[in-house]
């Protein structure tokens, strides 16, 4: 049994590679890929900086373009940047370790800094004395405390992103250049510069353009040049490891284990891991209430259908859970909303959120109030906070396990093992319960297959009507504020605990069946 | 004193289905079946498939499922408690309420089936199943703890399963057929009934296994006077086993006898059909030389219908794919034509002349000699699985 | 007399036969049948469009105008009369135009496609060769459909009459029609109205489903429009029209977008579906008959769609489509490529069972190709589970549309049910009953009538059902 375990579980990983891989290929190539939809383009409206992406001029455009490609590596092409994200999100980690900074912040080796784009045209404006004298002067002492390491640190990031948006500057100043020359078709669909378009062409130091992009160049070379520099110093200091390194090695020099780094969310400037740790609970208590609830109604309502297959009762029971499944979860939020919860109706529930405002000044049981009266407590008002969502979530699932109680049973019905009990004597109670209900319970586990994966679809549109902070909600927003490393984590979650969840009912079902080995 | 008296049992399968794609109506699947079963007696019930042996067995406990299934009319008389001596009071199973029928199940009449691989639940283990049966009869033995599991041990050894002790915490699916049967008698006669029923209990097993298994259920009945109703197939069975033979054909027997007298001398052709297609070890009187005759071939044959006596009366062997003699409709009559030998006759009034009582013969014959000729093994036979 | 019927059909023909018996499925066809008719006569029943439009001219002659039929695009032309024309061939009893009804749909079906292919050609002709050539359009859409008369369906002199007339219906369509007009000024009616210069015989529901106005925001049903203002002339002029069911946050008229909406919900169901049971059988089919690594590759990447909940894949693969290119095809084809996981593993399994058998061996055996084999002795029998699962995958696939809409990721500019659903708890801290209960309902009989479709269908098709719960 261990051994299909483990096996399993190392099954996982591909899988779960795999629907990385499907996401992100999915918001890769999409119309413009990450980058456009980062940029805004075609959100109309949504998004941070979309709407307004449009109207900036051309510089601060080339320079916000720039930033999203530094950042995001959205220069390279989707497979490179897919792997660069399996690194990061790998706990199996090659080459050297990254350093932890006290806040629990991954920091990691800076990489190389860009070159300005076609900077040889402008090869005499490079600015002097740069080179190894400050890469190796930055060797200089103090640099082995958190404190200074957080400085140079620091300093390398003004550097970098001066450089970021002097690049930027300076290639929308070269595209204005190469039209003005009349070069053809100097920027490709991205609006960046195609490279090599100035090969073997003189400079034409008439134009105005000419001008503008040299200072341009001034600004960029020597941003380079400073970046260059602090990258130097941070990396000499990186070496000597200020801070505490992370994970431990396996292979060392080589393969070193770490938790998983899966990065910051773009729209809300947190570590994706933080939020995730704050939306998966409340979407894992939603439906791990939701499941006992299903089947304490299907299972009965199975059985009774059964017992009395072919007469009224099953009937009506068949047709009423035919309808519950059919009511669309949207539908049913939104009355429930619209009905039990608002106040201009019956007001009976909350309409929204997990907690009334001020419940972590309550006490956790309920007991007697700070102004004399009762008060419900934590525990109890977030019970009525779920209540609505938790019902929303189980009534669909009642319809199927129902009826696959039901046909399980009816089917056991006609086995032989239970005309034998009852040619023992056995009462039709314990048939059923005993020999009927048992041998059906096998199949239900299995159902469990299909209905976890369906509820936590529904759970998305639960949670955006009852406005749960859970998963569900936290993808959408990532969807329209087109966050592409919430995205990809929130899905690997929403996938992990999923094949978990089927890898639990082969181990369920193994359990129950004793003619089951699991190989 | 009998202990089951069956009569004039009807039995009818019907639903909408039927109802809808044969216009109406409902198909008789037993119609009409009489038989008598003393204490310590084997009485074998011989039929091909769907003859209605199977059904009338079901019917005596009412384990067919109901809404297809109805019993149109028919009594069957059960002494309850009967055994050796007499004097316990008699019921009617067919009529009995619910719960009365309960306790007679399993108590004092048990049942096994033919296919022991699927008639044992999977998922609990053998030891519960019989004790769950042990339970249910002798509750008293819930009062000492283990008192059931060791009644449960006990029947495990009585059917010769070696080291009980640690298969009775065994699955069924561990088990080899032959074992998985044994298990099943064990499990029927834990509570010590006084009538088994048993339907084809050894037709899905190999023949060496059928033996054993047959063996086994002699030497217990020898042991406990306990009556049998035999339901098979196989004439060879009922040679080696049974005292009284009831012959069935679409739902109504067709002669009943003892196994003695059906043997020697049988009287309805579809009874000498059958016995013909057994290939003789002498190359044998009445058959065409190297070939064997068919039943149909036999029924056919205007011959062997005046081989009956009384033929010169008008006496005609019910048979249903015959035209009926004139005015007499789909009507047949068990009539007893020799002491203690009854044929289904066509009602003609000859045969309306005739005496009719039910079917009833108390003999049991002892187990080591039958007339027929065939081995018979005593003493108990050791598992080898 | 329905077993004569059905003995003559194979064994979808009697499973329909017992289908339609149940009162459970023959009201969820009805409901489907009226979801159709709307669907196919939307435009023409709600429209703001005045049907005719009586221009009194300054010369005080009257000019009559067809304003509706104008602003018609070609699939609503073709649909608006082809479906009718459809319905009737197809309700004639017995032996009319010398066919009987079997045969007749699949003339329908016939002429539907190449209608279809007719407008679709003819609209990507005028794409490609520009506005100005209509005729040219024409005639090259003409031929294409009329090639349709080499398909060997169209043997008989009926069949003939009917592909003509479907076929003639999409080139005019196709050639007069076809541009939409953008966004119509509805006001000017109204106001041509109120000063008398004009009288409109409108449609039965006179509101188009992209009309709104600010001062009709989230009005309750029944509500009446007053009168434009100079109403000196009499009432009725723009005024005393109703909203049978109310109005959304943009004042448009909630019965008219569900009419429309109508069309939208069975196009997708139905192609979105389509879509899947192509790519699943196709894939499972692959992976059944192969076997070996083409089955274990092919399942790593059916367990890894599986693995994600179908509606976290569909909110990625619509959320990251710029907004513009949400267009409903656009949608049918993600909703289509992300559910066929079950009809992949459902052919897989018949696949692989049916490979083993010696039908299969025998065929081989006599030399026909794979490909014969695959697809004349494997494939209908491999299909008939997927099949029979098909009602339930068009249910999901309209929650999922219904959904997705909901969450404003649907086909921007284009009613929807579920879009409607949106906007009832929208509106902070108000709760709008009427658009959430109508077009709820309505999403919630058509997803039930498929649903009980194909409970009917399963159970006609199993043939081991024995307790029947003839109720639904």
């Amino acid at each position: 049994m261990l051994h299909y375990v483990i096996r399993r579980l190392l099954l996982m990983v591909p899988t779960l590679v795999g629907i990385s891989l499907v996401v992100f290929l999915l918001v890769g190539l999409a119309p413009g890929g990450v980058g456009a939809a980062l940029r805004g383009a075609g959100t109309g409206g949504g998004g941070a900086g979309g709407g307004g992406a449009a109207s900036f001029d051309a510089g601060t455009r080339a320079a916000m373009e720039a930033y999203l490609d530094e950042r995001y590596g959205l220069a390279d092409p989707v497979l490179v940047q897919y792997g660069r994200w399996l690194a990061r999100v790998s706990p199996i980690k090659f080459g050297p370790r990254d350093l932890v900074a006290p806040d629990g912040e991954v920091v990691r080796r800076p990489g190389a800094v860009r070159e300005p784009p076609a900077w040889r045209l402008f090869a005499d404006a490079l600015p002097r004395g740069t080179g190894e004298a400050e890469r190796s002067g930055g060797a200089a002492g103090g640099a082995d405390t958190p404190a200074a390491f957080a400085r140079l640190r620091a300093a390398h990031a003004t550097a970098r992103a001066a450089a970021t948006r002097t690049r930027g500057e300076l290639e929308a100043a070269l595209v204005a250049y190469a039209r003005a020359a009349g070069l053809p078709e100097p920027a490709d669909a991205d609006g960046r510069l195609r490279p090599g378009i100035f090969e073997g062409r003189a400079p034409r130091a008439d134009l105005p353009e000419w001008a503008v992009a040299r200072i341009a160049a001034e600004a960029a070379l020597s941003a380079f040049a400073e970046a260059e520099r602090t990258r130097g110093a941070l990396l000499a200091a990186f070496d000597r490891g200020p801070l505490p390194s992370a994970g431990f090695w396996v292979l060392p020099g080589l393969v070193s284990v770490a938790s998983p780094d899966l990065g910051v969310a773009f729209s809300k400037n947190r570590p994706v891991s933080a939020l995730m740790a704050e939306a998966l609970p409340v979407t894992l208590l939603l439906n791990l209430l939701a499941l006992p609830f299903i089947y304490l109604v299907a299972i009965p309502g199975g059985a009774l259908a059964a017992a009395r297959a072919g007469t009224w009762v099953d009937g009506a029971l068949g047709g009423l859970f035919v309808a519950l499944w059919s009511v669309p979860a949207v539908w049913a939020g939104v009355l429930a909303v619209g009905f039990l919860a608002s106040e201009r109706h019956l007001g009976l529930f909350p309409a929204s959120g997990l907690h009334a405002a001020g419940a972590d000044a309550m006490a956790f049981l309920p007991g007697p109030g700070v102004d004399g009266g009762w008060e419900a407590g934590y525990l109890l008002d977030l019970l009525w906070h779920v209540c609505l969502p938790v019902a929303c979530l189980a009534y669909g699932g009642f319809a199927v396990l129902s009826k696959q109680t039901r046909a399980a049973m009816l089917e056991t019905m006609g086995r032989d093992h239970v005309r034998t009990a009852r040619a023992k004597g056995l009462g039709p109670r314990e048939v059923l319960l005993r020999h009927v209900l048992r041998n059906s319970l096998l199949p239900l586990i299995t159902m469990f297959v299909s209905v976890f994966p369906a509820m936590l679809s529904g759970s998305v549109v639960i949670e955006r009507v009852f406005s749960v902070p859970g998963m569900g909600s936290l993808m959408i927003d990532a969807i329209q504020m087109r966050d592409r490393e919430v995205l990809l984590a929130g899905v690997l979650m929403v996938g992990g605990v999923n094949v978990l969840a089927l890898l639990l009912a082969d181990v369920l079902y193994a359990a129950a069946d004793p003619r089951v080995t699991l190989g | 004193m009998p202990l089951l008296e069956v009569r004039d049992l009807a039995v009818s399968f019907g639903g909408a289905d039927r109802a809808a794609a044969e216009g109406g109506g409902r198909a008789m699947a037993v119609d009409g079946a009489s038989l008598t079963v003393y204490p310590g007696q084997t009485v074998a019930v011989v039929g091909e498939s769907g003859c209605g042996k199977s059904v009338t067995a079901m019917s005596l406990l009412r384990l067919l499922p109901s809404p297809p299934a109805r019993i149109e009319r028919g009594i069957a008389l059960f002494r309850h408690g009967g055994g050796q001596g007499g004097g316990a009071a008699s019921v009617d199973l067919l009529t009995l309420p619910e719960r009365a029928l309960r306790r007679v199940r399993g108590g004092q009449i048990a049942m096994i089936f033919q296919e022991p691989m699927t008639s044992l639940n999977p998922v609990y283990t053998v030891g519960d199943q019989i004790i769950e049966a042990v339970l249910l009869h002798q509750p008293e033995t819930a009062r000492t703890p283990g008192g059931a599991r060791a009644v449960a041990l006990a029947a495990m050894e009585e059917v010769g399963i070696s080291d009980a002790a640690r298969r009775i915490d065994a699955y069924p699916h561990q088990f080899s057929g032959g074992m998985r049967q044994r298990v099943m008698i064990a499990m029927a006669l834990a509570c010590r009934p006084s009538l088994l029923l048993a339907d084809e209990p050894t037709t899905a097993l190999d023949v060496t296994v059928q033996a054993q298994v047959l063996a086994l259920l002699r030497e217990i009945q020898r042991a406990r006077g306990m009556a049998v109703v035999l339901i098979t197939h196989a004439l060879g069975v009922v040679a080696e086993n049974a005292d009284v033979v009831c012959v069935m054909y679409a739902g109504r027997v067709v002669e009943y006898a003892r196994v003695t007298d059906l043997f020697d001398r049988p009287l309805h052709p579809y009874t000498r059909g059958l016995l013909a297609c057994v290939p003789p070890l002498d190359g044998g009187s009445g058959t065409l030389a190297g070939r064997l005759r068919t039943v149909r071939e036999v029924v056919d044959d205007p011959a062997e219908f005046a081989r009956l006596v009384g033929h010169e009366r008008g006496l005609r062997p019910w048979w249903p794919w015959h035209e009926p003699p004139t005015g007499v409709g789909t009507e047949s009559r068990l009539v007893e034509m020799e002491p203690g030998h009854w044929v289904a006759l066509w009602a003609t009034s000859g045969a309306r002349e005739m005496p009719a009582p039910a079917p009833d013969l108390p003999d049991r014959f002892p187990q080591a000699e039958t007339a027929a000729g065939g081995l018979v093994r005593t003493g108990r036979l050791h598992s080898q699985g | 007399m329905a077993d004569r019927a059905s003995h003559r059909a194979g064994p979808w023909g009697e499973a329909w036969a017992r289908v339609v018996r149940r009162p459970g499925a023959a009201c969820a066809l009805a409901w489907l049948g009226v979801v159709a008719f709307f669907a196919a006569l939307a435009p023409v029943i709600a429209s703001g469009h005045p049907l005719v439009w009586t221009q009194r001219g300054a010369d005080g002659a009257a000019r009559r105008t067809f304003p509706l039929v104008e602003h018609l695009s070609a699939w609503d032309l073709v649909l608006a009369v082809g479906v009718p024309i459809a319905a009737v061939v197809l309700a004639l009893p017995g032996r009319a135009l010398g066919a009987t009804r079997g045969e007749r749909w699949r003339w329908v079906v016939a002429s539907g496609i190449q209608a279809g292919i007719t407008v679709a050609v003819c609209g990507l002709a005028r794409a490609v060769l520009g506005e100005a050539s209509a005729v040219t359009a024409g005639v090259i859409a003409a031929v294409v459909g009329g090639a349709g008369w080499l398909l060997p369906i169209v043997g008989r002199p009926g069949a003939r009459a009917v592909m003509a007339v479907a076929v003639a219906l999409g080139c005019v369509a196709a050639c007069h029609l076809g541009s939409r007009v953008p966004l119509v000024d509805f006001d000017r009616y109204a106001q041509a109205e109120a000063s008398g210069g004009a009288t409109g015989v409108y449609t039965l529901i006179p509101w188009s489903p992209g009309q709104g106005r600010t001062d009709w925001y989230v009005k309750p049903p029944g509500w009446r429009v007053e009168a434009e203002r100079g109403a000196a002339s009499g009432g009725g002029a723009g005024g005393g029209r109703v909203f049978v069911l109310g109005t959304d946050a943009l004042g448009r008229d909630v019965l008219s977008q569900m009419l429309h909406a109508c069309r939208l919900s069975i196009s997708i169901g139905l192609v979105s579906t389509g879509i899947a049971v192509a790519i699943g059988v196709t894939l499972g089919a692959l992976m059944g008959f192969f076997g070996g690594w083409v089955d274990a590759v092919l399942m790593r990447l059916v367990e890894v769609v599986m693995a994600i909940p179908v509606l976290f894949l569909l909110i990625v693969a619509v959320g990251v489509l710029p907004t513009e290119w949400r267009t409903t095809h656009a949608l049918m084809v993600v909703i289509g490529c992300v559910s066929w996981t079950g009809a992949a593993r459902f052919t897989r399994a018949e696949f692989m069972k049916l490979r083993g058998q010696e039908f299969v061996l025998a065929a081989r055996a006599a030399g026909l190709p794979l490909r014969s084999v695959l697809g004349r002795h494997i494939l209908p029998n491999a299909v008939t589970p997927v099949l029979v699962d098909a009602s339930f995958a068009v249910a999901a696939a309209i929650l999922a549309e219904a959904t997705l809409s909901y969450l404003g990721l649907g086909p921007p500019e284009q009613a929807s049910w579920g879009a409607l659903l949106a906007g009832a708890t929208g509106t902070v801290g108000d709760f709008v009953w009427w658009l959430a209960i109508f077009p709820g309902g309505a999403i919630f009989l058509t997803v039930l009538s498929y649903n009980l479709v194909g409970e009917a269908l399963r159970d006609a098709m199993d043939p081991r059902r024995r307790a029947r719960t003839d109720l639904a």
